[in-house]
């Protein structure tokens, strides 16, 4: 009988057991060789680029108004001018600095709160889960863009208003998903095993369920931030962005008085939201693939 | 001698494409005769299942079919055209699904489901006539008062009823060849034996073929009179149930019949084979069985040359070198 | 569908009413300044403050504020707007059928095409006409809704002079009848797929891909499985489960649809909410944008409210129950 259970040297063994990967390594291995995913990591590449170095990379200051005006796109302003003779190269540089960061705010707002509010929910249950749902589902309700709207009419445009409207009322989604995901896992056996060690609830969120999480919030959030690029975009369109900023949107905005004879005013900020917002979709759609389309 | 009514050469299928392509099944053969039942049984990931599907052209789209012929009555299943495939579908040769509970669709009712299955290939028969059909298939089946439940959606009838509808989908049209992949395997251990029970009524009456797919040897040796094992998508042992239950002639199955958890015998621990099955894409030199076969001893011949079936197709063969040590233990 | 769904979901429309309200009363009473700017604009005089300030109740405590807010609001008024002299709710009403309609026009015609295309993508997986497609999608998902306004003005209208340019009527024409109704429709179909294009992208891409995953399911296997016709296949057993969340997703949209409107709109010149918005904004008169906040919500809501119903019935497994 014990022959039956052979004991193998370390040489065999490697050759049965595949190393251990956690979701997300396994994620980001397939996720790297798909053509999707590296367009849109290209694209959104570009965009942070052209953001972080845009005083290097801009020939002149978008805000100047030295340059002819209405000039079509020819050397040394490869994009054109505005009306003003402000250079549109230079504008669509300093631009993407906004949407990145307005992106990148309230990104991070919706991943503290959505995370917050999703795992004590889930991992709660009870009346707690309740009330945070009731809470996120009128949240959900919510035209964001007339939300904001409201916001800059009452308290005035600025950069920080704006990511603090959409930061708070972005997250309902998040949540959702995050309180789902922990819902499920929370029965699993490794959680099981880990409270029956007596490990404390903060480290059993950390340890155990967060990184299970963690795909599954990055495909939210992404499709999120194109979202809010593109109501940043609307807003910037209608000029109820930050007047001390260039945003993409504004440009276009300001465009649509001079249609007719400036072409150029409009088709080269809203490629650059098309880029920036492509990008982040092409991800976002490569990583629910390659999870299973669990979200 | 009954007639032979499948016979399969060298069936290899294959997932993926190039370099990310994965061998599920490598080139096997075996044969089903009338009122025969084959159990085909092996670990998760052993190629049981793609076989099945394989035969009856409904591999998912990443697999295919590289290799064999599959030959019922006198044509090549594998060679059929889409078109003449779903002529056989559910008519020559049935499948009887995995998991009853996905199975079936969940939006449409069970009788409408079951007569859709007789009017496949009935398109004679008016919806009342194939409706009459599916409640004689469903009283057949041994589903109590099967009118009144016709309208009945899936999600209300309990797993055991609702592969006994997946049992009566596939005979609706009376098949010569049956395949039951993991027909128990979702079912508490009660239902289980109805519907072995209700698979072997079936073949009794109709004389059909019955390719049983599982896991489980216990299921296995209940139902089959001939029985295949398979590893890492080859057949490693195969011969009538009862020469094989007896007198193992490879190592893997003798280890898979001292597993079986027996009240007769007196021991203390379950019986269990050390390691896990192979991956697909990633499989030991030689024998795949080697990392966890006893009887190896680490001998070279083991790790340099895979072992081929022995003797002649229909006797009891086995794939390893030392098959006659085997007899001897 | 039983009455207890019906009821059910009816009863969480409430919540949901009170919680948006509750966001506009807190938003009053967070900005700076008086509140009574929020509620009667900022152009008013002492007089007319004063009245506003006794209406909404401004002198009495919260509490008492919110009772005062709510029971208006409930009643259909909304406020004053000052800048134009009327009640935002006549104001508003004013403008908007010609935003219900460019709206309405871009979701039937978004339903209807994207569904098409959807399903066209998912039958053709893995063929270059499904690859196609998806890139068509995607890219129009991505594109911004003005930028996709200002593009089709630019080649279609101005340069190729297939459609109108601006306005909802030819100006200085006056058409009767149906000659009126075609004026109307030649003007309203450049702006009409111009909205459309977003959501017909969405549409397309989540049809294609429960379509896709449905035929790919076991379910589907089994119907294979029996002999069906491919046909059978695909419209019994494939169709009818991926539309069901696609129904959901559409009524589900309806807030960025009226947001795009707002915003094609003022690329196209239709005379609808969106002119009205942007002077809102530049007058900040407050109880026209509060207005229409609340509107908008509330459409959302009742639109959630419908397509769970028509989910509801579609979805035999909630409607037998």
């Amino acid at each position: 009988m014990a022959g039956l259970i052979p004991a193998y040297d370390s040489a065999e063994k490697l050759e049965l057991l595949p190393t251990p990967t956690s979701p997300g390594q396994v994620a980001v291995r397939n996720v790297r060789r798909r053509p999707d995913a590296i367009l849109g990591g290209i694209l959104l590449g570009i965009v942070v680029v052209a953001a972080l170095l845009a005083p290097a990379l801009a020939p002149f200051d978008p805000f100047s108004p030295k340059g002819p005006s209405l000039a079509p796109p020819s050397p040394p302003h490869l994009m054109g001018t505005d009306a003003l003779g402000r250079d549109l190269w230079s504008g669509v540089l300093y631009g993407a600095r906004t949407s990145l960061t307005v992106a990148f705010l309230v990104g991070l707002m919706v991943l503290v709160i959505g995370t917050l509010v999703g795992t004590t929910a889930g991992y709660r249950g009870g009346w707690v889960d309740d009330v945070l749902m009731r809470f996120t589902e009128v949240l959900q309700v919510l035209p964001r863009f007339f939300l904001a709207l409201v916001v800059i009419a009452l308290f005035g445009p600025g950069l920080d208003r704006l990511v603090l409207a959409l930061g708070l009322s972005s997250w309902a989604l998040l949540a959702r998903v995050i309180r789902a995901e922990v819902l499920s896992l929370r029965e699993r056996e490794f959680v099981e095993a880990a409270v029956t060690m007596g490990a404390p609830v903060r480290r059993i969120i950390f340890r155990e369920l967060l990184p299970n999480i963690l795909p599954s919030a990055v495909v939210v959030l992404s499709l999120l931030l194109a979202q809010v690029m593109l109501l940043e975009a609307s807003l910037g369109f209608l000029g109820l962005g930050d007047p001390n900023t260039i945003s993409w949107g504004y440009l276009a905005g300001q465009a649509q008085r001079f249609l007719r004879v400036a072409w150029w005013l409009s088709v080269f900020p809203g490629a650059a939201i098309m880029m920036a917002v492509l990008g982040l979709n092409l991800v976002g759609d490569a990583l629910t693939e390659t999870l299973g389309g669990r979200t | 001698m009954s007639a032979t009514i499948l016979d399969v050469s060298n069936l290899s299928v294959v997932f993926g494409k190039g370099s990310a392509a994965v061998p599920a099944v490598r080139g096997i053969s075996f044969a089903v005769a009338r009122g025969e039942t084959l159990g085909i049984v092996g670990e998760s990931g052993c190629g049981k299942t793609a076989t099945g599907l394989a035969l009856l052209g409904l591999l998912p789209s990443s697999g295919r079919v590289t290799s064999g012929v599959a030959r019922l009555g006198n044509r090549d299943l594998l060679a059929m055209s889409p078109r003449e495939l779903r002529g056989i579908r559910g008519r020559r040769l049935a499948m009887v699904f995995q998991d009853p509970a996905t199975a079936l669709n969940p939006v449409l009712s069970i009788g409408r489901q079951v007569s859709e299955a007789v009017a496949a290939h009935n398109s004679e028969l008016d919806r009342a006539q194939a409706k009459k059909r599916a409640l004689d298939l469903l009283e057949a089946v041994g589903v109590p008062d099967p009118a009144a439940r016709y309208r009945d959606l899936p999600h209300v009838w309990s797993g055991g009823m609702r592969q006994r509808a997946v049992v009566a989908m596939a005979i609706a049209n009376r098949p010569r060849l049956l395949i039951a992949d993991e027909p128990t395997t979702a079912l508490d251990v009660t239902i289980q034996a109805q519907v072995l029970d209700l698979l072997r009524l079936v073949q009794g009456e109709t004389g059909a073929g019955l390719i049983l797919i599982s896991h489980d040897f216990g299921v296995v040796a209940e139902m089959s009179d001939r029985i295949a094992v398979m590893y890492a998508g080859e057949i490693v042992e195969t011969g009538t149930a009862g020469k094989v239950m007896e007198t193992p002639r490879h190592p893997y199955t003798a280890a898979l019949l001292r597993s079986v958890p027996d009240l007769d015998l007196d021991r203390e621990q379950l019986e269990v084979i050390g390691g896990q099955p192979p991956n697909p894409s990633l499989l030991p030199s030689g024998c795949p069985f080697r990392p966890r076969c006893f009887l190896s001893g680490g001998r070279a011949v083991c790790r340099e040359t895979a072992p081929r079936l022995d003797g002649e197709k229909g006797s009891h063969q086995a794939a390893c070198h030392f098959a006659a040590e085997l007899a001897i233990r | 569908m039983t009455a207890r769904y019906v009821a059910r979901r009816l009863a969480q429309v409430l919540p949901a009413v009170v919680g948006v309200l509750l966001i506009g009363f807190l938003l009053i009473q967070l900005a700076p300044g008086d509140p009574i700017l929020a509620l009667a604009g900022e152009s008013g005089d002492a007089e007319y403050y004063e009245f506003m300030r006794q209406k909404f109740g401004l002198d009495r405590p919260l509490p008492d504020q919110l009772w005062a807010y709510f029971s208006n609001v409930i009643r259909g008024d909304l406020g004053v707007s000052y800048v134009h002299g009327r009640s935002v709710a006549a104001v508003i009403g004013e403008r908007l059928p010609a935003t219900v309609l460019l709206t309405s026009a871009a979701l039937v015609l978004s339903s209807i095409v994207g569904i098409g295309l959807g399903i066209y993508g998912g039958l053709r997986y893995r063929h270059p006409d499904d690859l196609l497609l998806n890139v068509t999608a995607l890219s129009f998902y991505a594109a911004p809704v003005f930028w996709v306004g200002q593009l089709a003005l630019l080649t279609l209208a101005l340069g190729l002079g297939w459609f109108p340019v601006q306005g909802m009527t030819t100006a200085g024409a006056s058409f009767t009848g149906f000659a009126a109704v075609r004026d109307v429709a030649a003007h309203l179909a450049l702006p009409a797929l111009v909205l459309a294009a977003q959501e017909i992208a969405a549409v397309t891409r989540l049809t294609r891909v429960g379509l896709i995953n449905e035929l790919a399911s076991d379910h589907v296997r089994t119907a294979r499985g029996k002999g069906l016709a491919e046909r059978i296949v695909i419209v019994r057993h494939g169709l009818r489960r991926t539309l069901l969340p696609v129904v959901t997703v559409i009524g589900g949209r309806i807030g960025h649809l009226v947001s795009g409107a707002v915003v094609v709109e003022l690329v196209f010149g239709w005379p609808g909410l969106g002119r009205l918005l942007v002077g809102a904004m530049q007058n900040r008169d407050t109880p026209i944008l509060l207005g229409m906040f609340l509107l908008v919500a509330t459409s959302v809501i009742i639109a959630n409210l419908l397509t769970d119903l028509v989910y509801g019935w579609l979805d035999p497994r909630i409607r037998l129950r």
